[in-house]
């Protein structure tokens, strides 16, 4: 054996300097990439902030029931790019209405949600060109009848072929 | 005559258990008493066979106490078999649904059973062991309170039997890491007095002046899980023969006492606890002073303060009030800090001995367990973070983390400890044998390696696929789906833990021998004779 053979292999702190950098390297770019997958994903928030909203809660629910027994019916129609809205009364007589605006909200991605806003066609119906992509949507639409609040119709609506099913 | 009052007060209990086995209320209940009477009256048996009427030796006051120690260090190494196998077994039960065979031994039920014991029973008696072993060795003083000791580590052993038996028989609080019912939960209570007591008692008749750090993290430990066991097991049971009880809260406040709880086991059970085990055992074995004591101060009074207000963060976008949440999450972003001010102390102790990590596989164990700490707490604050946690949370990235502080970290430092007490408590020379911790060490390093890699990429994959939605407004993946695409994942999760197991089962055999007293012969690990040294 030769005396270059014998010579110990040392470790010392520059190796271990670099197998730490390498395992906390590792562990950061792991944690980093996951951490912007979590940031860029779709995240499922209905609402910025529950606590709040549920603090909030009572005085929706009594809204939404005071605008409930006012028994009124709201008519959507979406077809040949046109969105169309109308209002009518608990004895089916059409409500005045001076302005609507209709949010459509994809469920999955913000960046696809789309505000309309329609104005006065025949009658008491509000109408303007939009055509929504085939799918599901969340419709928000917001109608000015002259009551303190805007009369606020929800639905989760499906389009198809353009049209609504 | 030698155990006489310890005989009479456990036949008492054991006549006690018989007739609660005979009045409970409920079956489980019944059977359970049943459990307690044959071990109770099984070890007042052993007591019987052992007992002399010859006047007793009189005990020298100034030796060291390490009875209960060694009786510790084997304990922890057979529940640390135990529950890693447990572990090996709910994995596969995961991978194969067959497994599961009801009702004693179906997943839910393992499950705790498999956290618990290695938790608290290899966990536990690691460091019940190593803080009894410290504290006289740092305060030069015998335990105190003579056989205390002893029923401190019987008691904690009963305690696991009747918690493991427990869930098997399907009774549960079901609050996470505190699974025990009422009457399981009040015997800790009164172990764990008897265990400050013991602790706190020795400390105040110590003969070095100077408090050393470990022991301020073992006491912070003691301290904190007894308030955290008492307020989270708050809770009244329907009848005092019966095995169910209902907590003292109600809602969101008893999810936050919960994880309020859960999370400052983490931090004082399987932190604070481990780091004192790491400010003796590491110096002893590198034979070095700790890179700074000063750090060592700071990290602790930092870390007790910032631990303690970061449980909110496991109940992100609940009903907890955002501010809990906020609060919880900044508290353990912060705690980044304090964690790795005790890493770097940990792993610079070794400053100017780097070689020892080439030729000394304990201390080797010891660094992976201080770099494991450093992964993990880099981790948790980093999932802390609301929006990573939106994703991150009820995925299998949670598992990994955990694994990794609790494999790695928590596991390794305390191989390490068993290590290097275990020649010293049985005045061996050395262990058995330094390549079976050589082969430990790379099983155990390897499998922790591969248990978390794998999950890491089944937890985001999981967690992506939860969330996929398509052009059209769909859910792309049915739950089914998400749980099907896990199975290999699963498997080779169950391999990096049973790589692990192996690990375990080597030492396991590795301290039997050093026990029994015999050293294999072998070629010394390469560097550990001294080579000649060149001149300087």
């Amino acid at each position: 054996m030769t005396a270059k053979a014998q010579k110990p292999r040392e470790f010392a702190g520059r190796h271990m300097l670099a197998i730490i950098l390498a395992f906390f390297g590792v562990v950061i770019a792991v944690n980093l990439t996951m951490a912007t997958l979590a940031n860029t994903s779709w995240t499922g928030l209905v609402v910025e902030n529950t606590y709040v909203a549920s603090q909030q809660f009572n005085k929706k629910a009594e809204e939404g029931r005071a605008q409930a027994a006012l028994g009124w019916t709201g008519k959507l129609t979406i077809a040949s790019g046109e969105v169309r809205y109308s209002l009518s009364n608990a004895a089916g007589k059409p409500v005045t209405l001076h302005g609507v605006k209709v949010l459509f909200r994809h469920p999955a991605y913000e960046k696809e949600d789309k505000s309309v806003t329609l104005a006065p066609a025949t009658g008491q119906e509000f109408a303007a060109q939009h055509m929504p992509k085939d799918g599901v949507w969340i419709v928000e639409v917001d109608a000015d009848a002259g009551l303190a609040m805007p009369y606020r119709d929800v639905r989760r609506i499906m389009i198809s072929h353009g049209a609504l099913q | 005559m030698k155990f006489g009052t310890e005989i009479v007060l456990l036949s008492l209990f054991a006549f006690a258990a018989l007739v609660a086995a005979d009045f409970g209320v409920d079956e489980p209940f019944r059977q359970h008493m049943w459990v307690l009477f044959f071990a109770v009256a099984g070890f007042t048996a052993i007591l019987l066979r052992n007992t002399e009427f010859k006047p007793a030796v009189p005990i020298n006051p100034a030796a060291y106490m390490d009875g209960p120690v060694r009786y510790g260090a084997i304990a922890t190494m057979f529940w640390g078999v135990v529950g890693m196998l447990v572990g090996v077994v709910i994995a596969l039960q995961l991978a194969y649904p067959d497994l599961n065979i009801e009702p004693w031994f179906n997943f839910g039920r393992l499950r705790p059973l498999h956290t618990s014991a290695v938790v608290f029973a290899f966990g536990g008696n690691a460091l019940l062991c190593t803080s009894l072993y410290v504290v006289q060795r740092t305060c030069r003083a015998r335990l105190f309170g003579g056989d205390l000791a002893w029923f401190v580590f019987w008691g904690y052993q009963l305690f696991i039997v009747m918690a493991a038996t427990g869930y098997l028989l399907g009774i549960t609080e079901s609050r996470e890491y505190a699974e025990p019912e009422w009457y399981v939960d009040l015997w800790l209570t009164i172990v764990w007095v008897a265990y400050l007591i013991l602790f706190l008692g020795t400390i105040l008749k110590r003969k070095e002046p100077h408090i050393y750090v470990a022991n301020w993290f073992y006491l912070s430990f003691i301290v904190t899980i007894a308030m955290l066991h008492v307020v989270n097991n708050l809770s009244m049971p329907v009848s005092l023969l019966g095995s169910k009880s209902y907590s003292a809260f109600s809602g969101v406040q008893d999810a936050l006492t919960q994880w309020w709880y859960g999370h400052n086991a983490v931090g004082f059970f399987l932190t604070a606890g481990f780091l004192g085990m790491m400010y003796y055992f590491v110096p002893k074995q590198a034979n070095r002073p700790v890179y700074s004591y000063r750090l060592s101060i700071i990290h602790f009074w930092a870390l007790i303060f910032l631990y303690i207000w970061a449980g909110p963060h496991h109940l992100h976008y609940t009903a907890l009030p955002d501010w809990a949440q906020t609060l919880g999450m900044v508290f353990s972003i912060m705690l980044w800090m304090p964690s790795w001010g005790g890493m770097i102390n940990g792993v610079m102790t070794l400053s100017g001995a780097w070689d020892k990590l080439r030729t000394d596989p304990i201390i080797r164990m010891m660094v992976m367990a201080i770099a494991f700490y450093g992964m993990s707490t880099f981790e948790g604050p980093m999932m802390a973070i609301k929006t990573v946690n939106s994703l991150s949370h009820y995925t299998d990235w949670t598992i990994g983390h955990v694994h990794s502080g609790a494999l790695g970290w928590v596991g390794m430092i305390s191989f390490g400890a068993i290590y290097f007490m275990v020649p010293k408590l049985w005045n061996r020379e050395r262990l058995y044998s330094l390549r079976l911790v050589t082969w430990h060490f790379w099983l155990a390093t390897l499998g922790i390696v591969v248990y978390a890699a794998v999950m890491w990429v089944s937890g985001v994959m999981q967690g992506l696929m939860w969330r996929e939605y398509d052009e059209q407004g769909f859910l792309v993946y049915s739950f089914a789906e998400t749980v099907a695409a896990m199975h290999p994942y699963y498997l080779m999760r169950a391999i990096g833990g049973a790589m692990y197991l192996s690990g375990a089962l080597i030492m396991a055999w590795n301290i039997a021998m050093t026990i029994f007293g015999y050293q294999r012969e072998e070629d010394p690990m390469p560097g550990s004779i001294p080579a000649l040294q060149r001149a300087r």
